[in-house]
């Protein structure tokens, strides 16, 4: 015969329809002849309830958008980061650099400007490489802006995700692109502080 | 999980669809599930840097378990990385708090007073009642939160709740038991008061 002690500790299994028959024989005979634990059983089937409720009712608006966005953005990231056509989107990125016209006599630094969506961790390690490196920029959020987002994919002949990075009004790519100019010494270059 | 298979392969080949109702799925589950590890300030960003782990290791992702403990396990284990980083230490071992309302002979001493709930539906989903449940979550270690979460709410086993948080099911049934009668005493001092 289960004690009122025993049938506490048997309580979860039991709302969780996990007793074998006979436990739960056990615990529904002791419930009929005890109406405390039978109010207890209940008591702790309403506090579970709760809990549930309450998760529905701190459901905050997700920002699903950005983290859809922020995703794809990684995803095609990490898809050319395995791909060859990355390395070749680099060297590209870096021949294009070494034969601008790093402009003699122009000595004012070069604008920066950096398209981002808050989200994007990319966006995120693309601007703290450029603030490690005390560079000034201008950032361009596109979240829920449709007008910047095809104004920054026409400058970047296309391409829709972020973050894009121009430089002097030059298009250089994303994050990727940004560290590997950095990694090649020619980021610096290119901003005219060589 | 057939249905795993056939969203993996397109999840892999980058979808863009598949990505949207896998974000739309479980989002928000992670969101919490996070929460009960790190609190509401860095559960966003934790589930943020937990989808990019997810992207880089859907290639390698066995499916040995199901999609789902497999999000989680990811989740706890980048949420777990930022509290070292933080050297958060809020733990405090969860008595059993019935244990002095027996007598000798295991029957109640002290049995359980009735609820004035008269419509039990309408009173649960209260702001009370949600301002009650939060803060009462919010008083216990973060592992008890945690299998509490992913049982009573988003109803997983013990077998996967106990991978998830690299704890034995044992361990997790009891944090469960203790955590929901800490809920139960919670109500009830709250109905006498």
């Amino acid at each position: 015969m289960l004690t009122c002690r025993d049938l506490a500790k048997h309580a979860d299994r039991y709302l969780d329809g996990e007793l074998s028959l006979r436990e739960r024989l056990e615990v529904r005979f002791h419930m009929f002849l005890c109406k405390h634990c039978s109010r207890y059983v209940e008591q702790l089937r309403l506090a579970i309830e709760a809990l549930r409720r309450s998760a529905d009712a701190s459901q905050s608006p997700e920002p699903q958008e950005e983290a859809v966005g922020g995703l794809l953005s990684a995803m095609r990231s990490e898809q050319c980061r395995h791909s060859p056509v990355y390395e070749d989107t680099v060297s590209r990125v870096l021949s294009a650099v070494r034969e601008s016209p790093a402009a003699a006599g122009d000595t004012a630094a070069p604008e920066v400007v950096i398209y981002t969506t808050p989200w994007c961790p990319y966006c995120h390690r693309a601007k703290a490489l450029l603030q490690r490196k005390n560079v000034s920029y201008r950032e361009v959020n596109v979240a829920g802006d449709p007008v910047r987002r095809q104004e920054m994919a026409a400058l970047a002949a296309g391409r829709t995700t972020v973050p894009q990075i121009f430089i002097g009004g030059h298009g250089i790519g994303g994050c990727d692109e940004l560290h590997a100019l950095d990694a090649a010494g020619d980021l610096d270059r290119l901003l005219r502080r060589a | 999980m057939a249905t795993n298979t056939a969203l993996l392969s397109t999840l892999r080949a980058g979808d863009e669809s598949a990505i949207r109702s896998l974000v739309a799925t479980y989002h928000a589950s992670m969101v919490r599930f996070a929460r009960t590890i790190a609190g509401d300030a860095g559960a966003e960003e934790i589930v943020q840097e937990a989808w990019i782990k997810v992207i880089r290791a859907l290639p390698t992702f066995e499916g040995r378990s199901s999609l789902r403990t497999w999000l989680f396990a990811i989740v706890r284990n980048e949420a777990v990385s930022r509290l070292r980083q933080d050297a958060r230490q809020p733990e405090t071992e969860s008595a059993d708090v019935l244990a002095d309302r027996y007598g000798p002979d295991g029957t109640w001493q002290t049995p359980p007073g009735a609820w004035s709930l008269d419509t039990p539906e309408a009173a649960l989903a209260s702001k009370d009642m949600q301002g009650l449940i939060r803060r009462t979550l919010d008083g216990m270690p973060a592992t008890q939160r945690s299998v509490l979460t992913l049982r009573d709410i988003e109803g997983l086993s013990f077998e996967d709740i106990s991978n998830i948080l690299v704890i034995s099911s044992s361990n997790a049934r009891v944090l469960l038991h203790r955590g929901r009668q800490r809920l139960w005493q919670a109500i009830d001092e709250y109905q006498k008061g």
